[in-house]
Parts: structure tokens; sequence; C-alpha cells
């Protein structure tokens, strides 16, 4: 009981510790800047100093959080109603559909998610609608693995069944009787995506095929960071520092979330 | 066993064609004309160039671009078992060759990093079992919470400015000496660590529950024989399918450590060919990463089939 209580006391102060600069950054501008005050070190009138284009680094970090956060949010949402919406159908109709499911979720899981963003990149080009679909295009695979397991298990109950037999349509079947029985299922597992998404989002930044710069964008921000890593090293580091925190963020919400999946008995994703 | 194995082999087989399909589609579908492209790209030199029809049409015929789509398709396909992968825009030369240079470069380097990772992971789960404090628990979990949030090119530059910049002990970047592998490996690696550590350490819980353990701590054997001895070969079975599907996000941790210290492998020509639209030389190395993780999960299924009886009985009555 201590260590869980500990371990909710340190999801709230590294909660703060993230916001509470972010909430600053946010009331400067971020993409104005004057050479004159390029690569200025952290100080008084910049807190993390300035990037080469003199640009204030904490305002950039805070309008990319929004960005990167806004972003990741939309991943998370398509992947987990697209993802539950195909297991569940899949599940309930059964045959054919199913197995063609399976396979496309074999097919998807087989490639790396690194590597489906870089081949939509190829078509797409660069930017936050190929970087969303590429991450939810890879995504909802998970979801609509539990969504299916479960579905096939619920089907079984006798409330499904008696629904069933006063004459419940399929599609409200699943709406009324499935969905709010699934839906606990995925609290660990929708933390742990929003985590791995963040992540994703700033690598595909950096790598040059998501948010295009002059967008501030971690990722991209830590990539124009690299030619000044010897003179001006906080402008990879601070990026780094918040991309790490919220991250850890993410990943102790889904242990908290995922301990109470565990409790009701259900395994592994 | 036989139809089993026809199935997993059926689907990696399906895994390389829809990976490769879609790139092409994809390839084919942007915007620009490909004979055009070439044209201006390989004569001209000048993207903006405008081409004639005449001479679009003519080297479209030769290379067979006006066929459709899905002819096309079939040709490369076809072509590309024969071993052809076709030749890179770019340079001129076989794609195949290319991905001959490279291959060895990415290989050593996930190679390298995977046993470090396992060496790694198995010494910390160990170590925090023995250890069996709070203090060690405490560790385990800020070690993987540290591991899985800290993504590899902010580790990467991080690593750099303490050992390249500031201590002066390893190059910063390129290749040479095995001194230029040093970073690199311990970057990917610790990647994977928060994964494979938390995988093992629940695996291990698993078989620690196991009746033949309770027997065996009745017999009034050592923890430490229990724990080395009779639960850690069990734990590894399951490890095994997860392995693979690590193995698809060590490909991408790969883009992302070539980009970051210049390695000429595989995943920094994907990113070449990407920037330069390099239609042919990106298919190809698309080709080779969907065949590697396919192939992974192949062997992934079949030694776990050939360590664990029950699996193998369960899966063909299946």
């Amino acid at each position: 009981m201590s260590s869980r209580r500990a371990g909710i006391a340190g999801t709230v102060a590294l909660a703060l510790v993230l916001l509470l600069p972010i909430a600053w950054g946010l009331t400067f501008d971020p993409v104005e800047g004057a050479l004159r005050d390029s690569l200025r070190p952290p100080g008084f009138a910049f807190p993390l100093g300035t990037d080469h284009l003199g640009r204030d680094v904490l305002a950039r970090i805070a309008h990319g959080f929004l960005l990167d956060i806004g972003l990741s949010l939309l991943v998370v949402a398509l992947s987990f109603g697209v993802g539950t919406a195909l297991g569940m159908v899949a599940a309930e109709v059964a045959g054919g559909l199913d197995r063609a499911l399976s396979l496309l979720m074999d097919v998807t899981s087989a490639l790396p998610q690194i590597v489906v963003a870089l081949i939509l990149a190829v078509h797409f080009g660069g930017g936050a609608g190929t970087l969303v679909i590429a991450l939810a295009a890879t995504g909802w695979v998970k979801y609509a693995r539990i969504a299916r397991a479960a579905t096939f298990s619920l089907r079984e109950r006798e409330f499904v069944m008696a629904a069933r037999v006063a004459g419940s349509g399929r599609l409200a079947l699943l709406r009324r009787h499935v969905l709010p029985h699934l839906l606990p299922l995925f609290g660990g597992l929708l933390a742990l995506q929003l985590g791995h998404t963040v992540l994703n989002i700033a690598a595909l930044g950096f790598l040059g095929v998501g948010i295009q710069p002059p967008a501030p964008e971690w990722g991209a921000m830590i990539a124009e960071a690299r030619p000044y890593l010897a003179r001006a090293p906080w402008l990879a580091i601070a990026p780094g520092v918040f991309l790490f925190a919220l991250t850890a963020l993410a990943l102790s919400l889904a242990r908290a979330l995922g301990r109470r999946r565990q409790a009701m008995g259900l395994t592994a994703w | 066993m036989t139809p089993y194995l026809l199935r997993r082999c059926l689907l990696a087989g399906a895994t390389v064609v829809a990976a490769t399909f879609l790139t092409f589609l994809l390839l084919r579908l942007a915007p620009g004309e490909p004979a055009q492209t070439i044209l201006a790209r390989i004569f001209l030199r000048d993207l903006t160039a405008t081409v004639s029809a005449g001479d679009a049409a003519a080297l479209a015929e030769r290379y067979g671009l006006s066929a459709p789509l899905l002819v096309q398709y079939g040709r490369w396909l076809a072509a590309a078992l024969g071993g052809d992968l076709g030749v890179s825009i770019r340079s001129g030369r076989p794609v195949l060759t290319e991905l001959g240079w490279r291959l060895p470069v990415t290989l050593l380097l996930a190679l390298l990093a995977m046993a470090l990772a396992l060496v790694l992971t198995l010494a910390l789960v160990t170590a925090r079992r023995m250890l069996r404090r709070p203090l060690a628990d405490r560790g385990f979990a800020l070690i993987v919470t540290a591991c899985v949030s800290l993504p590899g090119f902010v580790l990467g530059l991080v690593m750099i400015l303490v050992f390249s910049l500031s201590l002066d002990w390893l190059p910063v970047s390129g290749t040479g000496g095995w001194s230029h592998w040093v970073l690199p490996v311990i970057v990917l690696a610790l990647g994977q660590l928060g994964f494979t550590a938390v995988l093992l350490d629940d695996a291990l819980e698993e078989a620690l529950a196991a009746a033949h353990i309770v027997s065996a701590r009745a017999r009034g054997l050592s923890e430490r024989c229990l724990l080395l001895v009779h639960a850690l070969p069990n734990a590894l079975v399951p490890l095994v399918p997860y392995l693979a599907l690590q193995f698809a996000f060590l490909v991408g941790g790969v883009v992302v450590v070539e980009r970051l210290f210049a390695l000429p492998g595989l995943g920094s020509y994907l990113a070449e060919a990407l920037d330069a639209r390099d239609g042919p030389a990106f298919l190809g190395a698309v080709a080779v990463v969907a065949l590697a993780v396919a192939l992974a999960n192949l062997a992934a299924d079949l030694l776990v089939a050939a360590l664990d009886p029950r699996i193998r009985l369960a899966r063909s009555e299946a």
C-alpha cells in the first residue's frame, strides 16, 4: 500500500515538474526570434536558452508539447476506435471476415511502425496527417486483438444471449451489451500507447519525416540542435528531458491502470 | 505439425508481399511521372527541368512503365524472386549490390545490440530475484522505466556529449575501428532492455508459481538452484515469440541509431532513398526489412514449437 501511495505521489510530482514550466513557456512566442540572441545559454531572459535562430527554447518546448500530445491523443483515439470496432464486428460476424481480419492483423504487426511511416511518407510527404495515419495504421491491432478475444467470450454469456433472444439487433447488441464490458480492459493499453506514440512522433520528427520545421516539434528540435551539440548542449538536452518525463509519466499511468486490469483477472495484451 | 508449418510460411510470404505491394502502389501513385522524374534526375540533374513527352514515352516503354500497375508489380516480384531488385535511380547501380554493402553493417549492429540486451536482461532479472529486497525491486522498476522512456536519439546524443565531446574517449560517428560500434550498440541495446526485462520478469514470476517449484522447494533445494536451474529455463520459452515481435521494434531503432551515428547500414539506406525519391532502392530496402521481420517471426514460431511440446500439440490439433 505504501509503495502504491509513493507511486501516486511520484506520478503527481512528475506531472507538476513537467506541466509548470510548460504553462510558463506557453506565454512566450515559439517562432519569433532575434539573431543577436542566438545560442544564448539558459539564464534570466531565456530560462532554457535560445537556439541558433535566437528562438526561446522554453517557448518552443511548451508549444511543441501541445503539438505532440495533441497528435498523440488523436493517434490513440483513432487506433482505439478503429481497432475496437473491427475486433467486435469480426468476432460477432465470425467466419470469413474474422479470418481476413486475423490475417490483416498478423501482417500489420509484422511491419515496424517507423518503416510504415517512412513508406507512407513516400506518397504523402512528411507532415502531421501522414504521421497520424501511419501511427494509427499500425496502432489499431492491439485493440482489435483484445476486443475480438473479449467479444468471443462475452457472446456466450447469458445476458448477451438474453438480449439476442429479446430481438436486439447485432450493432445495438455490440454497442449496448458488449462495448461497456470492453472499455475497462483498455485503460492500461491507452496510456501505454500514448507513451509510445509520443516517442514515435519525436523519433519521426528527428528523422525528418514527421512534423516539419519551423513548427516546434520535440524530435525535430533535437535534430536541429545536433550541429550545435558541442557549443549549445542545452538545445538537445532540454527537449530530451521533457520527452523523457512525458513518456515516463504515461508509462507510470499505464502501470497503475494495468494493475487494475490484472486485478480483474485479465491477462496479457 | 505440417499444416501449422505451412500456415506460418504462407503468413511470412503474405507479409512480405503486402509490405512491398503497398510500397509499390504508394511509390507509383505519388505525384510525378516516373519516366519524367528519371530523365530529369539522371540526365539533366535538375528536378524542375521539363522533359519532352516523346522522350518520356520512349523511356516508359523501355522500362515497362506504361503497363498496368498490377502487371508492373508482378514483374518486379518475379525479378525480385530471381535476385534482381532493379537499378537505383540515384546511383545507377543494382539495388541488390548496394544492399549487399549495407546489410553487414546493420546485421552486426543488430546482433551485437540484441546479444548485449539479452545479457543485461538476464543479469538484471536474476539480480533482482536473488537479492529479494524492496530496494532491488525499486531499482529494477526505475531502470526499466528509464530504459523504456528514454528515446534512442536522446540517449545517443547525451552519450556523444559525455563520451565523445567531453571525455574524448570514443568517436562521434561513422565507421572504422571497434570503437565506432560501442555507442550505437549500447544505445540500441538499452532501448531493448526495458521491454525484455519486464517480459522475462513476468515469465519468471509465472515459472516460479509452478507446482514443480513447490515440490523442489519442499525437497530442500536452495532458492538459487530453484531460480537458475528449475525456473529460468522454463521462463525463457515464452520469451522467444516476444523477442521476434521485438525484432520489428529493433529495426525501427536501427533506422534512428544509424541516422544518429552516420552508420552506412540498411536503415540509413532507407532514409537516403526516401530523401532522394529513389523508388527502386526504397522498394528493395523495404523488401529486405519485411523479409527479415517475417523470417524472425517464423523462426520464433518454429523454435517455440520445438522447445515446448504443449504448443506443438495444441496447434496441430487446432
